[in-house]
């Protein structure tokens, strides 16, 4: 019988939080009958006071001189007409922040008060804000990209092991239209990443396509996605009496042995506790279901400070170290190594810049001509810094609705932006971004700044204002931050269930779900809905609906006719 | 002469937008995509 009565959860990201969740309201389980055993709780979605993440486990070898401020490793853009699996998970929990408000609620309320509209989504020096709504196709863009958008789902295939510079190889060009600058910046796309998952995004997204210029439809949620979603989601399941345990670093399945070696069945567990250092050993019986996330693209992430650069940390991950494992027992559980071997084409380097005062948001506010709230404004270089020759995004940021936290003072902001090459160089601060400390990373973001500013004056003028109301600006190094794009055939990532599994499910962003985009939490919410349907015996026919945008006409005929503006 | 231009200009249209269809795949059926998911 594949329906069971507890589940063991490894890992306490997004994904497993949302099958726990509907475990216990669409499995009407008890919460303890749920176990979770991970690292930390707050999977990728994090946020938090930089005191509190300086002593995680990732960051044990190299603690930070300078814990004040804040730090958010990376931030997400949700939207309602594709995330309908994760509103549908928000509906389900109280705001941790908002009385009488569901989680949902609370982020619909502040986003209605509170709409994107990016008006600076470009910026050139020289040039100042540039008009990306022209997003600079010519007929052989135009072409390629509707052939990814024509390629129906039953063909996704033909698409095994192409990167998105394979797949536009003959046409070099659409890497220097604002469209790809927009594009690759927006979601985080590489020019090695998966072709295959750009056709999925453009088919998922294409509702965006039409206004991807000022993000329209974007919606944030109130304060950072730690408190305003991990956080209702770990407060209802702990009123649940769900076994959250922490500081656990899951390192080896026992597997049933079989006649044919193919029944996937765990019947025990291997962990280390992380505080301690101390091997410990769960047995699994036959009535528990493991559901596993088995990749975290935060996982080595690495902080510095203001006055230290991120170490690179060169573990393989947590989760990913754990699925390897499987991997090398079954031969249908997809290859890891195609995600968490290639950093040169999942890497990046993020920072958060927390200042006691409002003088660098005015002037953003200013050079940008927009209201702090949500935008994303990209810097392009004004020379050539790819290696096919090209102008390139160097940085960009999000300047967020204030506060960002629910414990920032009054006066103090919170700026994040993030470098999608970190190998590269700065223009203002000569060296690799990778190697900045916190301040020579606000110096850069300055230097943009100033290339930009429309005046009169410059931003330059107040440099040493602004440096002097820097509380600290933490750098983070993310070996994995878009290993979930990297270049894969379909086979390589396991499916929820794998077939011969009697117990063992994969949730989060290298499972592979029909149509489902990764880097969204809604494919990673649904990955365990799918793993809590499957144990606690509640028809599929139950999952959230999905609209398909990609086979609206009316949505074509819009993103089409963008096409050649 | 007039209405057979018109009934294969007709036939052109249908043909062509049922192949646009096909192409985007409207016609494919995701009712069953789950299936290998239900608990036995």
């Amino acid at each position: 019988m594949m329906t069971k009565n507890k589940a063991i959860m490894i890992g306490a990201g997004l994904a497993n939080m949302a099958a726990a969740v509907y475990l216990i309201q669409e499995g009407h389980w008890n919460g303890n009958q749920i176990t979770f055993y991970s690292l930390d709780d707050h999977g990728s979605n994090d946020g938090s006071a930089a005191n509190d993440a300086a002593d995680e486990y990732w960051n044990k070898n190299h603690p930070l001189e300078n814990t004040k401020g804040f730090v958010a490793r990376g931030g997400r853009m949700l939207n309602y007409r594709t995330y309908v699996d994760l509103m549908d998970l928000l509906s389900r929990v109280p705001s941790a922040t908002e009385p009488g408000m569901t989680a949902a609620e609370d982020t619909r309320d502040f986003d209605a008060h509170h709409r994107t509209f990016d008006k600076a989504r470009l910026m050139e020096g020289g040039k100042g804000i540039l008009n990306a709504g022209k997003l600079g196709l010519n007929n052989k863009d135009r072409l390629k990209l509707t052939e990814l958008i024509l390629m129906p789902d039953s063909k996704e295939e033909k698409l095994d092991n192409v990167t998105i510079a394979d797949y536009f190889q003959d046409d070099p060009h659409m890497f220097e239209t604002h469209f790809w600058y927009m594009w690759e910046t927006t979601f985080a796309f590489r020019t090695q990443s998966s072709a295959q998952e750009l056709r999925r995004y453009m088919h998922m997204m294409i509702y965006e396509f039409t206004q991807i210029e000022h993000l329209v439809g974007v919606n944030r949620t109130r304060y950072n996605q730690f408190e305003s979603m991990m956080l209702p989601l770990i407060n209802y399941l702990k009123d649940q009496s769900v076994n959250i345990i922490l500081n656990r670093r899951v390192t080896d399945f026992d597997f049933k042995d079989t006649p044919m070696q193919d029944e996937i069945t765990v019947t025990g567990l291997t962990m280390t506790n992380t505080e301690t250092n101390e091997e410990e050993h769960v047995d699994v019986d036959d009535d528990t279901a493991v559901i596993f996330t088995n990749g975290s693209i935060t996982d080595s992430a690495t902080l510095g400070d203001y006055n230290t650069p991120a170490a690179e940390n060169m573990d393989y991950g947590a989760a990913a170290s754990l699925w390897k494992k499987a991997t090398a027992r079954f031969y249908n559980l997809g290859n890891p190594d195609k995600f968490f071997n290639d950093r040169n084409a999942s890497e990046w380097s993020s920072f958060t810049l927390t200042t006691s005062n409002h003088v660098l948001l005015n002037e953003i506010t200013r050079i940008t001509t927009q209201v702090p709230g949500n935008a994303l404004n990209s810097f392009l270089s004004t020379s050539p810094i790819t290696s096919l020759g090209h102008k390139d995004v160097n940085m960009s940021i999000v300047v967020h609705h204030q506060p960002h936290f629910t414990t920032q003072k009054p006066n103090e902001s919170v700026i994040w932006g993030y470098f999608l090459y970190p190998r590269r160089r700065g223009e203002f601060v000569q060296k690799e971004y990778i190697k900045m400390t916190g301040k020579e990373m606000a110096e850069e973001l300055i230097g943009q700044l100033s290339k930009v500013d429309p005046g009169p004056g410059n931003i330059m003028d107040k440099k040493q204002e602004i440096l002097d109301s820097i509380i600290n600006c933490i750098p983070v190094y993310m070996p994995y931050a878009s290993a979930l794009f990297n270049n894969r055939a379909k086979s390589d990532r396991p499916k929820v269930i794998p077939q011969h599994s009697t117990n063992l499910a994969f949730t989060g962003e290298f499972v592979e779900q029909p149509y489902q985009m990764v880097f969204t939490e809604q494919s990673a919410v649904r990955s365990g809905e799918i793993a809590a349907y499957h144990f606690a015996g509640v028809p599929m026919a139950k999952l959230v609906k999905n609209k398909r945008y990609d086979r609206d006409p009316k949505t074509l005929a819009k993103a089409t006719k963008k096409m050649f503006e | 002469m007039k209405h057979k231009e018109l009934l294969i200009f007709g036939l052109g249209l249908t043909v062509a937008s049922l192949y646009f269809l096909k192409s985007i795949g409207w016609f494919e059926d995701d009712s069953h995509l789950y299936d290998e998911y239900e608990a036995k």
